[in-house]
C-alpha cells in the first residue's frame, strides 16, 4: 500500500512538472538496478523499460568517471536528460527544443527532491526496499505467536506510529520515528512480525494519505473524505463503531480537526487519498499531491483527559 | 547501351568522392583532436570510424572502461533519440563525478572527448565541430 503512495506521490509530481513546464514530454524515474519507479502518463512501460536498457552499458562503467550525476543528450529536435537525483535514482526528462533547460532543470530538481526527501522522512525504509513484494507477505496467514517481539512489523510504518496527543510539535516529530523503524534494524519481511499489533492496542493509527481537492456546491466545508477501508479500519483499532472526525497534519507543522466521510465516487477509492474541500485546503496550506498525516480523532476519556491537562 | 555506361561512370565517381570527404572529415577531427589535446582540461579522447580507430588517454589503465562507456553513450543516444523522436543526435554528454565525457557522431565518426569535472564542454564542442 505504502509503495503504491509512493509511487502515486511522484507520479502526481512528475505531472504537475509537465503541467509547469509543458515543453517536457516524458518523464519517469527509475532506480539504480534499473527498476521502474513512476512515470507521466504520456510514457509507456515499454518505452521506459527500453530507455533504462540503452543505459545499461553506461551505468555499470559509470565508476570509471566516478560515478554519474547527469547525462545529457542533444537532438536537432529535442533533448533527454537524465540526472541523479539521489544516490539511487535517475529521473528522465524528455523535452522539447523551445524548452528552456535551466528553467526544465530547476523545476525538476527541485520538485522531485523534495518530494523524495518528505516520503524519505516519512518512512525511510521504504524508499531502499523500492517495491518489494509486501503485499504477498501481508496476505501470508498469521502464524502462531512465535516469540519475536523486537522485529517490528512493516505494516505499521505508515499505520502505526504514535503513542503521542494529537497536537503537533517537533519534539513530537521526534517521538514519531520510534524505535521500531531503526534502519540498522532492517526488518526482514517476515510473518513471525505480526503478533506486535494486538500489544499495543492503544496506539493511535495515523497514515499518510495524499491531498486531492473537493469542490462543488454540495460539499460541505468541514469534511473531508477518506478511503472507507481506511475508516473502517481505523475504527476497528480503535474499538470503535465508526470514525467521525480525524486530524489532518501537515508537515510544515500545522493541524486541524474535521469531520470525516468515506469517498464515494469510485474513482477516488482506494488510491490513498484524502479529499479535502478547498477552502480548508488554503487553510491548511497544502497542495494536492502533497502527503499528510492524518489520524482518527476520538474523544479521550476523562482519564486521559486529565493526564493530559496534568502534561500541559 | 551509351546510357548505361554513363550512369555506372557517374555511380563510381560519386562513390570516390564520398570517400575523399569521409577522408577529410577524419583528418579533421584528428587535426581538431590534436588541438584540443594540449588543453589541460582535456583528460583524453577516443576516436573511431569504420576503418580506423585513435585513442589517446592521459591514463591509459581506463582504455576499456571509457571505450565501454562511450560506445555505450553514442549506442543509447541513437536509440533514445529514435525512441524520443528528438531528431538527429547532435551530441551527448555525460557528467560524472570525477570526469565529463561529451561524445558525438558525424558520419561514420564517432568521438568521445574525456574532461575534467568542470570543463567547458561547449567550448570544445565548437573546436570539434567541423
Amino acid at each position: 500500500m505504502e509503495n503504491e503512495v509512493y509511487a502515486f506521490a511522484l507520479e502526481t509530481a512528475l505531472s504537475e512538472i509537465q503541467n509547469l513546464c509543458p515543453e517536457i514530454t516524458h518523464s519517469f524515474i527509475f532506480t539504480h538496478d534499473g527498476e521502474l519507479l513512476a512515470g507521466d502518463k504520456a510514457t509507456d512501460r515499454k518505452t521506459m523499460v527500453r530507455v533504462v536498457d540503452s543505459f545499461d552499458g553506461v551505468l555499470e562503467k559509470a565508476d570509471s568517471l566516478g560515478g554519474i550525476e547527469e547525462i545529457t543528450l542533444q537532438g536537432s529536435k529535442g533533448r533527454v536528460q537524465v540526472s541523479c537525483i539521489n544516490k539511487n535514482l535517475y529521473m528522465v526528462t524528455v523535452t522539447s527544443k523551445k524548452a528552456d533547460p535551466t528553467y526544465v532543470n530547476m523545476v525538476s530538481r527541485v520538485l522531485i527532491p523534495t518530494v523524495l526527501k518528505m516520503l524519505e522522512k516519512l518512512n525511510p525504509t521504504s524508499l531502499k526496499n523500492t517495491f518489494p513484494q509486501k503485499n504477498e507477505i501481508l496476505e501470508k496467514p498469521k502464524p502462531e505467536l512465535e516469540p519475536e517481539p523486537e522485529k517490528p512489523e512493516i505494516d505499521l510504518k505508515l499505520d502505526l506510529p504514535a503513542e503521542v496527543s494529537l497536537e503537533k510539535t517537533e519534539e513530537k516529530e521526534e517521538e514519531l520515528s520510534p524505535e521500531p523503524w531503526k534502519p540498522e534494524e532492517e526488518p526482514v519481511l517476515e510473518e513471525t512480525e505480526e503478533p506486535e499489533l494486538p500489544e499495543k492496542p492503544l496506539e493511535i493509527p495515523t497514515s499518510q494519505l495524499i491531498v486531492d481537492t473537493i469542490g462543488g456546491l454540495l460539499v460541505k466545508g468541514d469534511t473531508v473524505r477518506i478511503d472507507k477501508n481506511l475508516l473502517d479500519e481505523w475504527a476497528e483499532l480503535c474499538g470503535e463503531e465508526k470514525i467521525k472526525e480525524v486530524e489532518i497534519e501537515t508537515f510544515t507543522g500545522q493541524t486541524v480537526q474535521c469531520k470525516v466521510k468515506p469517498i464515494t465516487d469510485s474513482k477516488y477509492k482506494d488510491k490513498g487519498l484524502i479529499r479535502i474541500p478547498e477552502k480548508l485546503r488554503r487553510k491548511l496550506d497544502v497542495k494536492r499531491g502533497e502527503l499528510v498525516r492524518v489520524s482518527p480523532w476520538i474523544e479521550p476519556k476523562n482519564e486521559e483527559k486529565e493526564e493530559k491537562e496534568k502534561e500541559s | 547501351m551509351p546510357r548505361k555506361k554513363i550512369t555506372q561512370e557517374i555511380a563510381v565517381e560519386t562513390a570516390l568522392i564520398e570517400n575523399k570527404t569521409e577522408g577529410t572529415d577524419a583528418e579533421k577531427i584528428r587535426a581538431n583532436l590534436e588541438k584540443i589535446k594540449s588543453n589541460q582540461e582535456v583528460v583524453g579522447y577516443i576516436f573511431r570510424n569504420t576503418t580506423s580507430a585513435a585513442i589517446d588517454l592521459k591514463d591509459p589503465s581506463k582504455i576499456i572502461d571509457y571505450a565501454i562507456v562511450s560506445s555505450s553513450a553514442l549506442d543509447a543516444a541513437e536509440k533514445l533519440s529514435e525512441l524520443f523522436n528528438i531528431g538527429t543526435a547532435n551530441h551527448i554528454i555525460i557528467q560524472g563525478k570525477d570526469v565529463k565525457m561529451l561524445s558525438l557522431s558525424m558520419g561514420e565518426n564517432k568521438l568521445s572527448v574525456f574532461l575534467e569535472k568542470n570543463a567547458d564542454h561547449e567550448k570544445i564542442l565548437k573546436k570539434l565541430k567541423i
